[in-house]
Parts: C-alpha cells; sequence; structure tokens
C-alpha cells in the first residue's frame, strides 16, 4: 500500500509536466509552475539531508571511538563551526565564513583535483602502448589533439589545428552525435518506464 | 641495448611527476609569450554578443565549483566584461552552491568598472537546486523561484526584471558549465523557450557539444583554458588564461614526450614479432 | 587579513600535494577538514538560498502555501530516522515524477530531435556557381556514416553477420572520438595543476621577492 501511494504520487506529478507541455493554457502552466517551486524546496532539503548525514556519519564514528575517530571529530568541529556561522552569525561578502571558504576549501579542493594532472601523466605513459589497430588510432588521435589544441603546436606545425579541429569536427562529432542519441532513447525510455511504475530502483526495490 | 629499452618502458612515477611538475612551472616563472589564435567557436560567441540589440537582456550562468575555477572563471571574467563593456542588462545565477560569492566578486569589480548599477544593470540571483525543473519555472517568471537574490534583496521590486520578467525575454544567453547542465539550457532554454545560447565548457566537455554547434543549437563554444584564453584576446584583456597557455603547451609536450618514449621501448617487441612472422 | 588567507591557502596546498608522496597523518587531517568545511558550507548555502528566502520567508510573511514544501522537505529529512525513513519515500515520488516526465521532453525536443535532423545532410553539395563542394561532401558523408555505423555497434537486440562488419566500422569512429576526448581530458587536468602552480609561484612565492 505504502508503494502504490508512491507510485500514484509520481505518476500524477508526471502527467502534470506532460499535460502543462501540450495543453497550450496558463491554467496548466501555473500548476506545473506551482509544483516545480515545491521540487526546488524538496531539492534543498534533499542536499541538507546530505550534509546531515555526513555529520550523523562521523558523530557516530567519534562516539563509538572507531579507527581515525580523531579525524572524524575534526571533521564535525569544522562542519558545526561553517554551519553555524553561515546560518546565524555572518554569511555577507566580506565575513570569516566567506573567507573559510576562499582560503581553505577552495584551494584544497582545486588542489586535490590537481593531482589528476599527474595520475593522466603516469596513466599516458603506461597505457597509451600501440597494441592493435584499435589502440593506435586512439593513440594517435589523443596526441594530434593534444598537440593541436595549444599555442606550441601550432608554432610548430600550422596545421596541427586544423587537423585537430577536423578530428573533433567530424569523426570525433559523429561518434558523440550517436552517443548522444542513444542516451536520449534510454533516457526517454527509462522516464516512460518509471512513470508507468515498471522502474522501480528508486524505492530500493 | 635491450637494458635502455627497458628503462624506457619502466620510468618511475617520481621522474614523471618532476618532469610535468618542471614543465608547468618553468613558463609560469620565464613565460614563452607564444602566439595564439583564435578559433571559429571563440570568434561566434564574440560576434554574437557584439551584434546583439542595446535592449537586449543576457544571463550568464555561472554553473561551475572551485574545481573548474582555473578555466571557468577566466572565461565568464571575460564574457561579463564583454556584456558590460556593451551595456547590456546581464542576468547571473548559478545551480552549484559554491559559485555565488565567485561570481559577486566577479560582479562587484567589473560593475565598479564600467559604472553599471546593480538591480537595474546587472543583478545576481545566486543558488538554487533545481537544474531544468528550475529552468523551467524561469520561463515564466524570475521572481518566484528567486524572491530575493544572492545579497538578500527583494527581487520583485528590481528594475532588470520589470523589463525582463522571465526567461523567454532573455536575447542570448552563455551557459559556463563544468557538468551537464549545458543541456539543461539546450533542451528546454533554447529548444522549448527558443533563446539562443552557447556554452564555456571544460576542456573534458569539447567533443561531446561540438555536435550541438553543428546541428545550430549552440552559437558557439569556449573549451578549456585556451578557449577562456582566445575570449580574454577578444575583449582585449589577458588574465589567467592568457598566462597558464605557455604551460599548458609545454605540460602537453611533456606528455607526448613521454607517450612517444613509452612506444619507442616497444621497438624490440615489435621487431622481433615482424620477425617471426617473416620466418613463418 | 588577504596575506594570512593566501599563506592557509599555500599550506594546505603544499599539505595535500604531500600525498603524493605517501599517505601521512597531516594529508587526512587535511582532507577531513576540507569535508567538514565544505559541508557546514553547504548546510549554510541550503538555508541562506532556499529554505529562508523560499520557505521561512513568505510564511511569515503570511504566504502559508509555502509550508506544503517546506513539511514536504522535512518529511525527507526523516529518512535518516531509521522507524520514519518509509516516509522519506512520498517526496522523493514527486521529485522522481517531475524529474521522469521532464527527462522524457526535454531530451526528445532538445537531443533526440535535433541530432537525427544534424545528421540529415546532404551527401553532395554544388555551390552557388554549380561546382562541385568535394570537402564539404566528404564531410557530410563522414559524419553520416560515422553517426550510422556508431550506432550500428550500440544495437544488441539481435546478432547479425553484417550488422558486426558495419559496428567495427562504428568501433573505429568510436576510437577516434575516445582518443580526442582523452586529449581534451588531459587538457582540462593540466589546466587544474596550472592554476595550483599558479598561485603557489605568483600569488604566494613572488611577493616575497618585491
Amino acid at each position: 500500500m505504502r508503494d502504490l501511494i508512491a507510485f500514484i504520487i509520481c505518476g500524477i506529478s508526471g502527467i502534470i509536466i506532460l499535460a502543462a507541455f501540450f495543453i497550450n493554457s496558463s491554467g496548466a502552466v501555473a500548476v506545473q509552475d506551482g509544483l516545480d517551486n515545491w521540487i526546488i524546496i524538496i531539492g534543498g532539503f534533499g542536499f541538507l539531508m546530505g550534509g546531515l548525514s555526513v555529520l550523523l556519519n562521523h558523530l557516530g564514528r567519534v562516539s563509538s571511538r572507531s579507527e581515525g575517530w580523531q579525524y572524524s571529530a575534526v571533521l564535525v568541529v569544522f562542519l558545526i563551526v561553517m554551519a553555524t556561522l553561515g546560518i546565524f552569525f555572518d554569511y555577507g561578502p566580506n565575513g570569516t565564513f566567506q573567507w573559510l571558504f576562499k582560503n581553505v576549501q577552495n584551494p584544497m579542493q582545486a588542489t586535490m583535483f590537481a593531482f589528476l594532472a599527474f595520475y593522466v601523466a603516469s596513466a599516458s605513459y603506461r597505457a597509451f602502448r600501440v597494441k592493435n589497430v584499435m589502440a593506435t588510432l586512439l593513440l594517435v588521435s589523443a596526441v594530434i589533439v593534444m598537440i593541436g589544441s595549444v599555442p606550441v603546436g601550432e608554432s610548430m606545425w600550422a596545421k596541427s589545428t586544423v587537423i585537430s579541429q577536423w578530428i573533433l569536427n567530424v569523426p570525433s562529432l559523429a561518434a558523440q552525435r550517436a552517443l548522444l542519441i542513444g542516451s536520449a532513447l534510454g533516457l526517454v525510455a527509462t522516464g516512460l518506464k518509471t512513470l508507468l511504475g515498471i522502474e522501480r530502483s528508486w524505492l530500493g526495490r | 641495448m635491450q637494458k635502455l629499452f627497458d628503462k624506457l618502458g619502466t620510468l618511475p612515477r617520481w621522474f614523471i611527476y618532476l618532469m610535468l611538475s618542471l614543465g608547468v612551472s618553468v613558463p609560469l616563472i620565464w613565460p614563452l609569450n607564444l602566439p595564439l589564435s583564435v578559433s571559429s567557436n571563440s570568434k561566434a560567441i564574440y560576434d554574437k554578443i557584439e551584434s546583439l540589440p542595446d535592449s537586449s537582456a543576457v544571463l550568464i550562468c555561472f554553473d561551475f565549483d572551485p574545481t573548474s575555477i582555473p578555466e571557468c572563471q577566466p572565461m565568464a571574467i571575460a564574457l561579463c566584461r564583454h556584456v558590460m563593456k556593451r551595456g547590456l542588462p546581464l542576468i547571473v545565477y548559478t545551480n552549484y552552491p559554491p559559485t555565488p560569492p565567485i561570481a559577486d566578486r566577479i560582479l562587484t569589480e567589473l560593475g565598479k568598472e564600467y559604472n553599471r548599477k546593480y538591480g537595474t544593470d546587472y543583478v545576481n540571483l545566486g543558488f538554487k537546486t533545481g537544474n531544468d525543473v528550475l529552468l523551467l519555472t524561469l520561463g515564466s517568471s524570475w521572481t518566484a523561484p528567486f524572491p530575493q537574490d544572492h545579497r538578500g534583496f527583494n527581487t520583485d521590486t528590481m528594475t532588470i526584471f520589470k523589463r525582463y520578467p522571465n526567461y523567454k525575454k532573455l536575447s542570448f544567453m552563455v551557459d559556463i558549465a563544468h557538468g551537464a547542465t549545458v543541456d539543461f539550457f539546450i533542451n528546454i532554454g533554447h529548444s522549448q523557450f527558443g533563446v539562443p545560447m552557447a556554452c564555456g565548457v571544460t576542456a573534458v566537455s569539447i567533443p561531446q557539444y561540438k555536435a550541438y554547434i553543428q546541428s545550430g543549437q549552440l552559437v558557439g563554444m569556449l573549451g578549456g583554458l585556451k578557449g577562456a584564453a582566445e575570449y580574454e584576446k577578444l575583449v582585449g584583456a589577458p588574465g589567467k588564461a592568457t598566462i597558464g597557455m605557455d604551460a599548458q603547451s609545454m605540460a602537453h609536450l611533456v606528455i607526448v614526450g613521454f607517450v612517444l618514449l613509452g612506444n619507442i621501448a616497444l621497438i624490440p617487441k615489435w621487431w622481433s614479432r615482424w620477425r617471426q612472422k617473416g620466418n613463418r | 587579513m588577504d596575506m594570512l588567507g593566501t599563506w592557509i591557502a599555500a599550506i594546505f596546498t603544499l599539505i595535500l600535494f604531500s600525498f603524493l608522496y605517501k599517505d601521512n597523518p597531516l594529508y587526512r587531517m587535511a582532507e577531513n577538514i576540507f569535508v567538514g568545511i565544505s559541508t557546514g558550507y553547504y548546510i549554510a548555502v541550503v538555508w541562506q538560498s532556499i529554505i529562508r528566502p523560499n520557505v521561512v520567508v513568505p510564511v511569515l510573511d503570511g504566504h502559508y502555501a509555502a509550508l506544503i514544501p517546506g513539511m514536504l522537505g522535512v518529511v525527507l529529512l526523516l529518512q535518516l530516522v531509521p522507524n520514519l525513513s518509509w516516509l522519506a519515500r512520498y517526496p522523493i515520488a514527486l521529485y522522481i515524477g517531475v524529474g521522469a516526465a521532464l527527462n522524457m521532453i526535454q531530451y526528445t525536443q532538445g537531443q533526440l530531435i535535433p541530432q537525427i535532423q544534424g545528421t540529415m545532410l546532404a551527401p553532395v553539395l554544388f555551390d552557388k556557381s554549380g561546382n562541385f563542394m568535394a570537402a564539404q561532401s566528404i564531410t557530410n558523408v563522414l559524419i553520416i556514416v560515422g553517426t550510422m555505423c556508431s550506432l550500428a555497434y550500440f544495437f544488441f537486440a539481435l546478432e547479425n553477420k553484417h550488422l558486426a562488419k558495419v559496428s567495427r566500422i562504428g568501433i573505429g569512429f568510436l576510437m577516434v572520438s575516445f582518443g580526442a576526448a582523452y586529449g581534451t581530458t588531459v587538457m582540462g587536468r593540466i589546466s587544474l595543476l596550472i592554476s595550483r602552480f599558479d598561485f603557489l609561484i605568483n600569488d604566494w612565492v613572488k611577493p616575497w621577492f618585491n
């Protein structure tokens, strides 16, 4: 019964959106807009749920003194400090909240992703070997695009940019288009299955 | 000889990291000033903004987070500079929570430089969840999902929203994105509401969005750090992206060099395989 | 304050780079500080950007209709309470229903139909003077053939010998595309590294010498 109600809600909300698209009336659009505003607010609570889940998870580790609980304690302290500062105190552009975000979080997040450059270089050296025709195509295409996309490529050989752009605009475009068409068909089919109650993975079934 | 080839194929990781670090840092200390050409995709966006009538409102969506700042922020600065220089009303919002303060800093600085008034000439609506659902609502009204802007001011009293009450009144939009938000703007903003658009994406997404340019759904595209550097050149304000191009060039040469070294190490294997085929 | 901020950013950057050598307690500490600050930031932004302006302020102004999505949001939070987590499926159902319907509309009108239209290119082109445009014609043929052959590769429903040959051509196009994607991915990752080095060299170290 609980699942049935969930399916009915899912179906009705989907029908409202579909009806507003096909029925050219301000009433239908108004209902759709009202529903959309609800979704925006529910989405915000979804973010909140994620944050609270992290907090509860690490509080659990601290209270049970599991391995690495000291790190979890540091995490919880900083989480509470940031949330408190942002909600109750200085959310403005020149406050401590934004200062911590700009000088601690931003550089650290950027640095974590900067590691990928080293790993990509190491992976390129180890994995990009000419083993068969297809691997060679991949390698040649990657090398041409890498060289043709930067100023040094153009300085060494003017045609490198033209060939690199041709690879991106013709063969690569064709394959990417196939992926786009395939994924669009898949998404439309999944959407329909979800609205009809055939796709139930979102319920955890 | 065989030992040399073996060594070439098994270089230690620290050596690769060191060479890459040198390849990136040396041009940052001693710039090479390599010439930069502008691609047709970047020029198309520039020409489009240049051709817009004075009463046209432009939306620039800052859909990136701190991981994409190196590529996307220079694009955002150059595009906002162009729109403000032209005197076109500018609306900014984002689908990513970390981005409103970044947008605020950029807009405040440029607003002072070009003497633009907040609320009339430009506005930063801040962040809202919903992505495509939000976009659908914006087709009817800006102020319903955004009753307040990022600074906490009420949006229903702002002049800019009295002149341009919803998304459909825009003349052009650019989504600067590191994720899939460009798809939502293409699918709904362009296909349903009919607003012409372009995108600025990280280099990773370049191949994916070429198909939309060919089909006419995107006016143009700024791709990665190079795209940002090209737009900085077009607006005449070189910045972080232009500085980074020399380092990008050298880093690419280092990586291609290592790829070639790794394949040179395979030459004895290929030679023996070829000889075996010949003996059969 | 700016100088302090730069020093803190530089120290944390170097601590994180130490992971390239090996995992260490300083790195783990920095990682947890990062997660704590990020999560706290997200909670505060969601409050200031969504819950306060879209729920709290309207309700305090007398627009009680905003209570309904607010209550649905609170019900969603009940997912964290083991005995009441079943209630959260209802706001999720609303979200999923809207998302699924919107996906059906937007991906048909924005991706499926326009991309198919974009593939309907003339294989033989002539300019205004009646001269054959070889380069553009070959480009169009390659796009049509490439798209069809790549799509053939993803057709798993029926086994067919002839389709297998066609899909082999498609694999070639896909390999070129993945190579190009790898090349641009390298570009993107290097940009991130350049930004960090630019910060360390030009924003942190250079001022010492000026």
